[in-house]
C-alpha cells in the first residue's frame, strides 16, 4: 500500500520503514498535542499514556499472541478507563485534579510494570519485545504498522479538521461556545478521545513514559513561532515529524530505545525555540527590553 | 422596591432576564439559594454584592453554564436554547485561556459562528458587521495583533466587539471592567449605554457601586439571596449594604 514511498526514499527498506512510521506517529502527536497543552491538559494526556500500560499487557495475557492491532486496542481501552477514572475522581469533589492525576498515573503504571512483569517472567517466547512499550521501539516497526498510524492519524486529523474553529473556540472560552450550543462535556469528549488516540499510535515506538513529552515538546516549540492555531497545528506536527524521523534512525542506529532518543531532540528543539524564537524568544523579548530602556 | 411583580405587570416586551426561585451549588456548598429576579429590556443592568455573594453564579446559572441549577430561567423571555443566537457572553478574563494563539479579529470572528454555524465559511456581510464592530470599541488598528499582547483594557474592547458583531439582543458580561483602564470603562460604558438605548439589553456583574450609581439603569443587590433589585438609588441604600455587605462602603457616604 505504501510501497512506493519506502521505496522512493534513499534509504534501505528497514529504515525506511522506521523513519516513515516515527515520522508519522509524530506528525500526529505534534499536531494534536494543542488539545492537550492549550486546555493545560497535558499531565491528563501523560496519566492516559502511562495507563496504556496495563491494557497492553492484558491484551497479551487474553489473547497470548503480540498482535500489534490487538495490543493496541488494549492500549486504547485502558487509556480511556484511566481518562474516565480521573474525571469521575474529579467530578466528585473529593480530588483536586492534580491529585486525581498523580492517582491515576502511578496506579496504572504500577499495574502495568506488574503484569509485564508477570509475563516476562512466565516464559511464553511469544513475550520479547512488550518491554518496549515501556521506554519505545522504532526498530521492530513492519508496513502493517504504518498503514494502521497512517489511517487512524487520517482520522484524527479530519475531525480536528472539520471541527477546527469549534475545537478553537472551546478550548480558548469553554462559556462562549456553551452559551452558543455545543456542551463543554461533547467537546471535553472529542478532545480526549483525539488525544487518547494519539498517545495509543505513539507509545509503541515512544514508550508509555516519555509519550507525553511528544505531544507537549513540539506544541512548546511552535507556539513560539505564529500567533495562530491555524499554523501551530502544522508546524507543530511537522517539528514532531521531523523529531520522530530523526530520533528513530539515530535510535536504530546507535542501538538505544527510541523514546528518549526522540524525546530530547524534541527537548532540543523546543528550548532552542523558546530562547531563539525571532519575535517571542527569550532572547528577542530581552532585546527589545534593553531597546525600550535605552530608548 | 425589593418585589419583582410590579415591574412585571408594567413591561410590555419580555424581560432581558428573568430568574425565578434558581438555586445553584458548586461541591456541595449552595451559592444562590431561590433567587428570583425580574430584569427589564433595554436596561443596562449591574449585578452588585460582596465577593462570593453569588454574582457570577448567577449570569452563569442563567446561561446554563452552571452544572446543578434548580428553579425556571428565560432570557428574553424564552428558554436559553432558543436565543442562543440573541444571547452574547463576555465571560471573566480569567476563564478565558491565557497565552491562546489567536488574533484579535478571530476573537471577534467569532461572534458569527452562533449565526453561520461552525462549519461554513463566513460571508462578506460578516466581515463587514465584524469590521464595525471593531472599529465602534476603537479596536480596528488592533485587528493582526496576539490577544495575549493587548492590555487588559483593549482585550476586553476586543471582547465587547465580539458582543457587538454577534449583534445580540442581550449582552451578559462577569466582571467587565477588572484590569481596565479608566478610560477604557469610560468608553466601554458609553458603547453599552447605546445599546440599550437601541432596545438591546446589558447585564454587568460589576464592583463599582459609584458607577452602578452614576450610569446604569437598574440593579440587582445580591448575597446568596436577592436583597434588592429595583433603580440603582433605591436598591444601593445604606440599610442595603449593610445588609450585604454587613458595612457601608465608604464611597456612598455622600
Amino acid at each position: 500500500m505504501i510501497g512506493w514511498l519506502l521505496d522512493a526514499l534513499p534509504l534501505s527498506y528497514p529504515d525506511a520503514v522506521v523513519v516513515v512510521g516515527t515520522a508519522v506517529v509524530g506528525f500526529v502527536a505534534g499536531a494534536l498535542g494543542p488539545l492537550a497543552v492549550l486546555r493545560q491538559r497535558s499531565m491528563f494526556g501523560d496519566a492516559m499514556s502511562h495507563g496504556t500500560l496495563a491494557g497492553v499487557a492484558v491484551a497479551f495475557l487474553v489473547t497470548g499472541a503480540k498482535v500489534p492491532e490487538v495490543l493496541l486496542l488494549g492500549a486504547a481501552v485502558s487509556a480511556a478507563l484511566a481518562a474516565f477514572a480521573m474525571i469521575a475522581l474529579e467530578r466528585t469533589g473529593r480530588l483536586r485534579p492534580d491529585a486525581a492525576i498523580g492517582v491515576v498515573l502511578s496506579v496504572s503504571l504500577t499495574l502495568g510494570i506488574v503484569l509485564l512483569t508477570h509475563i516476562g517472567a512466565s516464559g511464553n517466547s511469544q513475550q520479547a519485545g512488550l518491554n518496549g512499550y515501556l521506554l519505545g521501539q522504532a526498530a521492530g516497526l513492519v508496513e502493517r504498522d504504518i498503514v494502521l498510524a497512517l489511517a487512524l492519524g487520517a482520522v484524527a486529523l479530519t475531525v480536528v479538521l472539520v471541527g477546527f474553529r469549534l475545537l478553537r473556540s472551546a478550548t480558548f472560552d469553554p462559556g462562549f461556545t456553551s452559551v452558543a450550543g455545543v456542551p463543554s462535556w461533547a467537546v471535553d469528549a472529542v478532545a480526549t478521545g483525539l488525544l487518547a488516540l494519539a498517545v495509543v499510535l505513539g507509545v509503541r515506538t515512544v514508550g508509555a513514559i516519555l509519550m507525553v513529552a511528544l505531544l507537549v515538546a513540539p506544541v512548546v516549540a511552535a507556539r513560539q513561532l505564529t500567533k495562530r492555531l491555524s499554523t501551530l497545528v502544522p508546524l507543530s506536527g511537522a517539528l514532531g515529524a521531523a523529531c520522530g524521523a530523526v530520533g528513530g534512525v539515530v535510535s536504530g542506529r546507535a542501538e538505544l530505545p527510541a523514546g528518549p532518543v526522540i524525546v530530547l531532540l524534541a527537548t532540543v528543539v523546543a528550548v532552542l525555540s523558546v530562547t531563539f524564537a525571532p519575535r517571542r524568544g527569550i532572547v528577542a523579548k530581552a532585546r527589545r527590553r534593553r531597546a525600550r530602556v535605552a530608548g | 422596591m425589593t418585589t419583582s411583580t410590579d415591574s412585571r405587570t408594567a413591561a410590555q416586551p419580555p424581560s432581558a432576564l428573568s430568574l425565578r426561585e434558581v438555586s445553584a451549588s458548586y461541591g456541595g456548598r449552595t451559592v444562590l439559594d431561590g433567587v428570583s429576579v425580574e430584569i427589564p429590556a433595554a436596561t443596562l443592568c449591574a449585578v452588585v454584592g460582596p465577593n462570593g455573594a453569588g454574582k457570577s453564579t448567577m449570569v452563569k446559572a442563567a446561561l446554563g453554564l452552571v452544572p446543578s441549577v434548580r428553579g425556571h430561567v428565560e432570557l428574553l423571555g424564552e428558554p436559553l436554547r432558543r436565543v442562543r443566537r440573541r444571547v452574547a457572553y463576555v465571560p471573566q478574563q480569567d476563564s478565558v485561556a491565557q497565552d491562546f494563539p489567536i488574533t484579535a479579529i478571530q476573537v471577534v470572528e467569532m461572534g458569527r459562528y452562533p449565526h453561520r454555524g461552525w462549519l461554513r465559511r463566513l460571508t462578506r456581510h460578516d466581515d463587514e458587521l465584524v469590521a464595525a464592530a471593531m472599529d465602534q470599541v476603537g479596536v480596528a488598528d488592533l485587528a493582526e495583533h496576539p490577544i495575549d499582547e493587548l492590555s487588559g483594557g483593549q482585550r476586553q474592547r476586543v471582547f465587547l466587539a465580539r458582543a457587538l458583531a454577534q449583534g445580540a439582543d442581550l449582552v451578559i458580561l462577569d466582571e467587565p471592567f477588572t484590569a481596565v483602564d479608566a478610560r477604557t470603562e469610560s468608553a466601554l460604558l458609553e458603547v453599552l449605554t447605546t445599546l440599550c438605548q437601541n432596545g438591546r439589553s446589558v447585564i454587568a456583574v460589576h464592583h463599582d457601586l459609584r458607577a452602578v450609581l452614576d450610569r446604569f439603569d437598574h440593579a440587582v443587590l445580591l448575597a446568596g439571596t436577592v436583597l434588592a433589585e429595583g433603580a440603582p438609588g433605591d436598591v444601593l441604600t445604606p440599610e442595603h449594604l449593610e445588609r450585604a455587605y454587613g458595612m457601608t462602603p465608604l464611597v456612598l457616604n455622600r
